[in-house]
């Protein structure tokens, strides 16, 4: 078992409340929206 | 102990080895053939390790992680940023082959202006304090007309005034002749659409009643570049058109588009939205498209300067070395997304925009808002739909789109699915090669 997880989850991350708004751990979506 | 519900076990395309993700414990890792084998028959070697990693579970404790997780992204979701489409009309220029909204009928729109004041005002009030902005959409907003010249300075001052952005969705026939209104604006980004190189694109995306436009777009975008705008290209792919792709890559890449920083790219599926297409034993399936896309980039590598898959999370956790958050929606309907057009009325998100019966409510010239409906949209995520919740791939996936839940399963809160074990031994093959190369050099421990 190989793992391919390199950064644990605070390693991208200020302070807990700003997580999701800074952190990189989110997948964007495009600008034409996401309905596909 | 047990598996977790979250385990989501596939073969690598291509090898011997398997990827195994958790989406809630964020852990993936590669196993060899033996180790895999061994897994799915409930043969664990080193169970603390599996543990450790959230692959074997308390199932108790696994659900507490799984309402926290979901607290977290619903408190995510409500600070997250909001995009509000705006469309002026539905006209448009080009015939595309295969438009979602060529059956749309013509609408009674009222005073532009008056309506646009009437936008920002309702964006003032509704959307106070939220992160937002706003991106216009058609039909084809940058028409070389006055009153469509009207509409985008308006909305140019009226986001300006309010320090919002402005993003813009054109098919880039006239992006050149806007380029130095654009520059006064705070413009987020331009879309523009190309489905090939010239010939290709010119097949599918002439003007209404025949005519080339492949050049006008590519000066649009030239002009965009060299004006500082970020160009976000996008091209839609059907068997028709996909072994197309790699001329459109490389048309970008020796055009000097791929080395700027302000030039990006998507790919959009085409696909059935509202209504069938005449010709629809072209379209791919969700998981044919990237089949083919990995053998084209297999035989064409360097179509990834130009474009890179996401094959579900795959690029994400090898580009960053992590998993991004379990995805509990993957729907922004009324959530980070709505839609308004210039009859007034609110939709819920770009998908439905304009289609009759959509409608949310109005924001002129007076407003409403049909709240149950609202309460419908905005409750849709993996734990409501209809089938996502024995389904390991859920946190990945998110239950797909609602608009096309409603369009062809009736009801918005189904599912609709992605191939998300597929795509991940696509996407894994595609960008793990360094990590497969090496396991398979190496040889892994055994679990």
């Amino acid at each position: 078992m190989k793992s391919l997880i390199k950064k644990t989850p605070t390693q991208c991350c200020a302070p807990a409340q700003e997580k999701v708004a800074q952190c990189c751990a989110k997948v964007s979506k495009n600008v034409a929206g996401c309905h596909d | 102990m047990m598996p977790s519900k979250h385990n989501i076990l596939t073969q690598v395309a291509g090898s011997t080895d398997w990827l195994l993700v958790n989406l809630l414990s964020g852990q993936a890792d590669l196993l060899d053939a033996d180790t895999a084998s061994r897994f799915q028959k409930g043969d664990y070697a080193d169970r603390e390790a599996l543990f450790a990693k959230g692959y074997l579970v308390d199932p108790i404790e696994e659900a507490k992680r799984y309402d926290q997780a979901k607290a977290t992204f619903l408190e995510g979701q409500k600070d997250d940023e909001v995009q509000l489409f705006f469309v002026a009309s539905y006209a448009c220029n080009f015939g595309c082959s295969y438009c979602f909204q060529d059956e749309y009928a013509p609408q009674k729109t009222h005073d532009p202006k008056q309506v646009i004041d009437a936008f920002f005002s309702y964006v003032d009030d509704t959307f106070a304090g939220r992160r937002k902005y706003v991106t216009l959409f058609g039909g084809e907003p940058l028409l070389d007309t006055p009153k469509a010249r009207a509409v985008v300075e308006q909305l140019i001052d009226g986001t300006k005034a309010r320090g919002l952005d402005l993003a813009i969705i054109t098919n880039g026939f006239f992006l050149e002749k806007y380029v130095p209104l654009l520059k006064t604006g705070r413009i987020r980004e331009v879309q523009v659409t190309l489905d090939g190189a010239r010939e290709m694109h010119d097949k599918r995306r002439a003007l209404k009643g025949g005519g080339k436009t492949f050049d006008p777009v590519v000066a649009g975008i030239d002009a965009a570049l060299a004006a500082g705008l970020t160009v976000n290209l996008r091209a839609v792919l059907d068997k028709e058109n996909l072994s197309d792709f790699g001329h459109l890559a490389h048309f970008a890449i020796d055009r000097g588009w791929t080395e700027l920083p302000n030039f990006k790219t998507q790919v959009g599926r085409n696909y059935e939205l509202h209504h069938c297409q005449t010709n629809n034993t072209r379209l791919y399936t969700r998981l044919s498209l990237w089949e083919d896309m990995y053998r084209l980039i297999e035989k064409d590598p360097e179509i990834l300067r130009f474009y890179r898959p996401a094959f579900s999370v795959s690029r994400f956790l090898f580009d960053e070395g992590q998993l991004p958050e379990p995805l509990f929606d993957s729907c922004p309907a009324t959530k980070t997304e709505w839609a308004f057009d210039a009859t007034g009325s609110i939709y819920p998100c770009t998908a439905n925009v304009g289609k009759s019966g959509e409608e949310l409510g109005t924001f002129f010239p007076t407003r409403t808002l049909d709240q149950q409906t609202v309460a419908d949209w905005n409750g849709r995520d993996v734990t409501t739909i209809r089938g996502c919740g024995a389904c390991p791939n859920q946190l990945a996936c998110g239950g797909g789109c609602g608009a096309v839940s409603k369009s062809w399963k009736g009801e918005i809160r189904a599912s609709d699915c992605r191939p998300v074990k597929e795509l991940l031994s696509l996407g894994c093959s595609l960008y793990g090669q360094r990590e497969l190369s090496r396991t398979n050099q190496e040889g892994t421990a055994h679990v």
